[in-house]
């Protein structure tokens, strides 16, 4: 029986009509398992209800709202028992402090989905065009400079907003956040609808920012209203939706957010249309937020006082983690949460733990770790114990597991890099340095796989965001660093770019730019303070040049183009269409770059003479890169030069992307004719003009948007790549053999050499069909295309390749046993 | 099963697909199809069914080739003016696949011949341009327990069904003909004649697919669509227990031929 105060923490209210939408997602899971709906049709339709398919090929995200960073500790352990049943080994908490269930099947999704209901849970909205999750400041009534607590008015909102079923149908997604006091640690400013606490003669309300957010082109929040009584919020939240509903930018997802149409309209009209929109809701009469207060107090659960089993490291840890709140008596405790990710039963003990302590004890902060509040003094030892028998780090500095990553691009379709894997790179090595990093636990060391800010670099005192580097013809991961960020109303800043680094150096330049504050301490009270300082930015910076020059070869040492926690060369182009054009724009603008510089210097000497040997070195500069820039558009990763020349002839000279007459110099530079070269130095320059022409014209899915009569062949449709192509197919191909565990003796050999494909798989098949099950049939196919195919084919039809193994004589043997 | 090295390679786009494969390919060629007509809708049925190998193609039409078709039955070419249509198809489709058996029935498909001229064929296609057609073909095909493919086409609209025995059939849907005069014919409406195309080739995949036994026929459903809007859809049928031909009590017990009203016959 778990004790209520009178106010106790409600979690926001679900629409009435859940169920109903359940059952409506669950005839669209079942047509899609019957192959009834497409892939995209049922995107459509899950995204909306927070489920997202992970990279793992069918598996699946849900996204849980918490609103306010609220959880009950019965709700988090129904979620670790549903993730036990239904997902991953943990559950995972998110920088918008929502708690997610991973590697969910198809097949439980609607189980989940009731499962969650059961518990007043729902993930409806945690995905989508939607407005999403409702954020609070985290210790939101218990801080000592806050006007009031926001929780119970985020949690009130997200109740009124999630029945309104425009709320499902955005132009884009839709973020509202509270903050208490102007420390905006709710980051309201931050957002598409941000309100801080204020308390103006004697009335309770809030000063409104609009149209910021983090993200590619990030904003910070307009000031919208200076004050607004508490009275007002669901008039401002319903005004700025509907202005959204009906002008936000529907065509292109990457402009559609709040901000992009405050940019486009600006400021003065954006606030016309507001105001227009706001006067109209008035009229409605809505009646205002139902908001009650919630009680932070103390619920003695009479259990037995324990002894910590380890003072001295109790005494350690209080200091480390546990804070009084204003409420006297009272405690709000970090648990760390390394990347936000807790074991199910770990996740279960604390819940169980918690639940004698009523239900106002739990929330989720935006650093993905845990802040548990509300714990009278006199328990404290017990939290302590029951921590150390269940958590195994839960007392080291906080910034190791402080630092936060994004999902990365194991599980998120946008990332670039690994951004976890180079995170938990960076805490192992944090943990077996020397250095005093209790002094440093403050600080905001925050890292995103791509230039979306899910990891919230923008906010970061040391920041890092996921970029394609290139080292010769290698592209290897790498971070652009961001330095020195403030939040705080009317004085917020982003995190300005120092420098970049290769992905394989993060946990270095990070310890080396705490070991510099350290040594610095003296001058700043705080790390932040260091990074906004110059000094800060001009010693970071000097580090990112110095790391950046360090980094070796392809040949001297490989890990630095692998990404963390993974041992496949790093690639951008074997990723789909738009999922990593970040990193693709990366490598196009970095050869434009070569381009510029090498016209730049040639144009130099024709004016004031030069070196004929170096007009030949940029002149093929000039060749090779214009040759080579826009083959990542068509996925295409040249491994040398001969490569770039032959993709280019065949995927933009044969297509007509560039007119043939182009050929002639493409073949004097494969040939390393620069001397004759010289003399069609207009024609280099031409070139590099088409495909400066090109890109420019380029849209984000990599599709060339020629003007009428531009293209050389009219009806010629440049698409977009897709799948890998088979230039690295045959790498794969040469591993020498693969064998299955069964050996046989073949019954039947047929000999396909000089049968060009598809044909040697259509006799394949012939053979095949002659055969009984389980029979044995030996092939032999040539070297390169008919090895990379047929067997493949052979398998996919159900049949079963025992062995393939290239002979002396350079063909293969391929051993299939039929189905 | 003896495919020869000109046959693999012939068909080997067949071959390499999973639901044709060899096995599919085999029940194409051992197939007999009858296109009862041979004008915009027989012409692209004949020829993909030729092209694809179906062993028995049987071609039904009184007719011969009219400037006025060229616009649209594409098997027929310019300098075939004034002969037979089936005389002309059955030579292109020779010029096609030597190894599809053609046989010629130069006649109308009518009460007293056409229950004779379906009984030999696995499908049938109907490829008529008249209502009257279409009932008797419905109709015949019921009795006779054959699967047909229905289809229509009309300035830019199309529209096609598949029956087989026990499912739905035409007159489930539509009853009776309309009153002569209610609906235009293609020489007073006029008729896109690339849909004939598109149709024909609609009806020419659904009998292959009823051939190699893969996939979903459009039984119980009909599929229409309008090329001027590129709209598709297609709405869920059931079979009709007041069906005046396979109901519980049908009306129609025999075969008759009503009044014809056409593009071709009304113009001879």
């Amino acid at each position: 029986m778990i004790k209520k105060s009178a106010n106790a923490l409600k979690t926001h209210t679900l629409p009435d009509n859940l169920g109903d939408e359940i059952n409506v997602l669950e005839t669209y899971v079942e047509r899609f398992k019957k192959d009834d709906l497409s892939l995209m049709e049922f995107k459509v339709q899950r995204v909306p209800f927070g489920v997202y398919e992970q990279r793992k090929k069918d598996t699946y995200m849900i996204r849980i709202r918490c609103a306010g960073a609220c959880v009950r500790p019965d709700q988090l352990k129904k979620i670790a028992e549903i993730s036990q049943v239904h997902g991953a080994d943990y559950i995972h908490l998110t920088s918008r402090q929502e708690i997610q269930l991973h590697y969910v099947l198809v097949d439980s999704i609607v189980p989940v989905m009731w499962e969650l209901k059961a518990a007043d849970l729902a993930s409806r909205g945690g995905g989508g065009n939607t407005v999403r999750n409702i954020m609070a400041q985290e210790d939101a009534g218990i801080a000592e400079d806050e006007a009031f607590d926001v929780t119970p008015y985020a949690i009130e909102l997200t109740s009124r907003l999630v029945v309104e079923p425009d709320s499902w149908n955005l132009p884009r997604k839709f973020k509202f956040a509270f903050s208490g006091s102007s420390d905006d640690r709710g980051y309201a400013t931050l957002h598409d609808v941000g309100y801080i606490a204020k308390i103006k003669d004697g009335v309770k309300g809030f000063t409104v920012y609009v149209a910021g957010g983090m993200g590619a082109k990030a904003m910070l929040g307009n000031l919208l209203f200076d004050f607004i009584p508490d009275t007002e919020v669901y008039n401002v939240a319903k005004a700025t939706k509907n202005l959204f509903y009906k002008n936000g930018n529907r065509k292109n997802k990457h402009a559609s957010r709040l901000r992009f149409l405050w940019k486009q309209l600006g400021g003065d009209e954006f606030k016309r249309i507001f105001f227009e929109e706001y006067e109209a809701v008035k009229k409605e009469n809505y009646l205002p937020l139902a908001v009650k207060d919630i009680d932070n107090v103390g619920i003695d659960p009479n259990s037995d006082i324990e002894q910590p089993a380890d003072q001295k490291d109790y005494e350690l840890w209080k200091k480390r983690f546990v804070q009084s709140q204003r409420q006297e008596g009272l405690n709000a405790i970090i648990l760390p949460i390394h990347l936000g990710h807790v074991d199910n039963d770990k996740a279960i003990k604390l819940a169980e733990f918690l639940m004698p302590f009523g239900e106002n004890v739990i929330r989720i902060r935006k650093d993905q770790n845990f802040l548990i509040r509300n714990i009278m003094d006199k328990y404290l030892p017990n939290l302590y114990n029951m921590l150390k028998d269940t958590f195994d780090n839960f007392n080291r500095p906080f910034i190791i597991d402080k630092v936060l990553a994004c999902a990365g691009a194991s599980t998120c379709q946008l990332g670039i890099c690994l951004s976890p894997g180079a995170a938990t790179a960076t805490k192992r090595y944090l943990e077996t340095c020397d250095l005093d990093l209790d002094a440093v636990s403050d600080a905001k060391v925050n890292i995103s796989g791509c230039p979306n800010s899910c990891g919230q670099h923008h906010v970061a005192d040391l920041g890092f965001f996921g970029k394609v580097a290139r080292r010769g013809d290698k592209v290897h991961p790498a971070y652009n660093v961001l330095v020195g960020s403030l939040v705080k109303e009317g004085e917020t800043e982003f995190a300005q770019k120092v420098g970049e680094i290769a992905a394989r150096d993060m946990p270095f330049i990070t310890k080396a730019v705490f070991k510099s504050y350290l040594g610095k301490r003296a001058k700043y009270e705080t790390f932040r303070d260091y990074m906004r300082s110059d000094e800060g930015k001009e010693d970071v910076k000097a580090l990112c040049v110095k790391y950046k020059s360090d980094i070796p070869d392809y040949e001297v040492d490989k890990n630095y183009y692998l990404d963390w926690g993974t041992d496949k060369t790093f690639s951008v182009a074997e990723r789909g269409k738009g999922e990593c054009s970040a990193g693709i724009f990366d490598l196009i603008e970095s050869d434009l770059g070569h381009i510029q510089q090498a016209k730049k210097l040639l144009e130099e000497i024709n004016e004031n003479g030069g070196d004929i040997g170096q007009k030949q070195t940029l002149l093929r500069d000039v060749i090779y890169y214009s040759a080579r820039i826009l083959l990542i558009s068509k996925a295409l990763e040249p491994q040398n030069e001969k490569e770039v020349y032959s993709y280019f002839r065949e995927h933009f000279i044969n297509t007509g992307l560039i007119a043939a007459s182009f050929d002639e110099i493409i073949k004097l530079a494969e040939a390393g004719d620069f001397k004759t070269l010289i003399e069609k130095e207009d024609q280099v320059f031409a070139l590099a003009d088409r495909l400066k022409y090109l890109y420019d014209v380029m849209d984000s899915a990599f599709r060339y948007k020629l003007k009428e009569g531009d293209s050389l062949h009219n009806d010629k449709v440049d698409f977009i790549p897709v799948v890998h192509q088979a230039a690295s197919a045959s790498a794969k191909a040469k591993t020498a053999s693969t064998t299955a565990t069964k050996t046989a003796d073949p019954a039947l050999v047929k000999d396909f050499r000089g049968v060009g494909c598809p044909m040697n798989f259509v006799k394949t098949k012939m053979e095949l069909a002659k055969l009984k099950s389980k029979d044995i049939l030996e092939i032999w196919l040539d070297d390169g295309q008919p090895i990379e195919n047929v067997p493949g084919s052979v398998r996919e039809e159900g049949h079963t390749v025992l062995e393939q193994q290239k002979t002396d004589e350079g063909y293969w043997s391929v051993v299939i046993e039929k189905q | 099963m003896d495919f020869n090295e000109e046959q693999l390679e012939r068909y080997s786009r067949h071959i390499i697909l999973q639901d044709v494969s060899i096995e599919g390919q085999q029940k194409i060629m051992e197939g007999k199809v009858l296109i009862i007509g041979m004008g915009g809708l027989g012409a692209p049925v004949a020829l993909y069914l030729a092209a694809a190998g179906v062993g028995t193609l049987g071609l039904v039409d009184g007719d011969v080739v009219d400037l006025s078709n060229l616009q649209r039955q594409v098997i027929h070419f310019t300098p075939d003016v004034g002969k037979p249509k089936v005389l002309s198809a059955k030579e292109k489709i020779a010029q096609i696949n030597p190894d599809v058996k053609v046989v010629t029935h130069q006649e109308l498909a009518l009460a007293n011949n056409i229950a004779d001229l379906i009984k030999d064929y696995d499908f049938i296609i109907d490829g008529t341009d008249n209502f009257p057609a279409k009932f008797l073909v419905n109709d015949a095909c019921v009795f006779g327990k054959k699967p047909f493919s229905h289809g229509g086409i009309l300035r830019f609209d199309g529209q096609t069904m598949t029956h087989v025995p026990g499912e739905a059939c035409y007159r489930c849907v539509f009853g009776f003909a309309p009153p002569l005069n209610a609906v235009p014919s293609c020489s007073q409406a006029g008729v896109l004649g690339a849909i004939a195309g598109m149709l024909g080739t609609i009806q020419a995949t659904e009998a292959l697919k009823f051939l190699v036994g893969k996939g979903e026929l459009l039984t119980n459903r009909l599929l229409v669509f309008n090329a001027l809007n590129m709209n598709f859809r297609t709405v869920n049928l059931k079979k009709n227990a007041n069906c005046p031909v396979c109901g519980d009590n049908p009306s129609i017990t025999e075969l008759r031929d009503e009044e014809q009203k056409a593009c071709d016959i009304t113009q001879r």
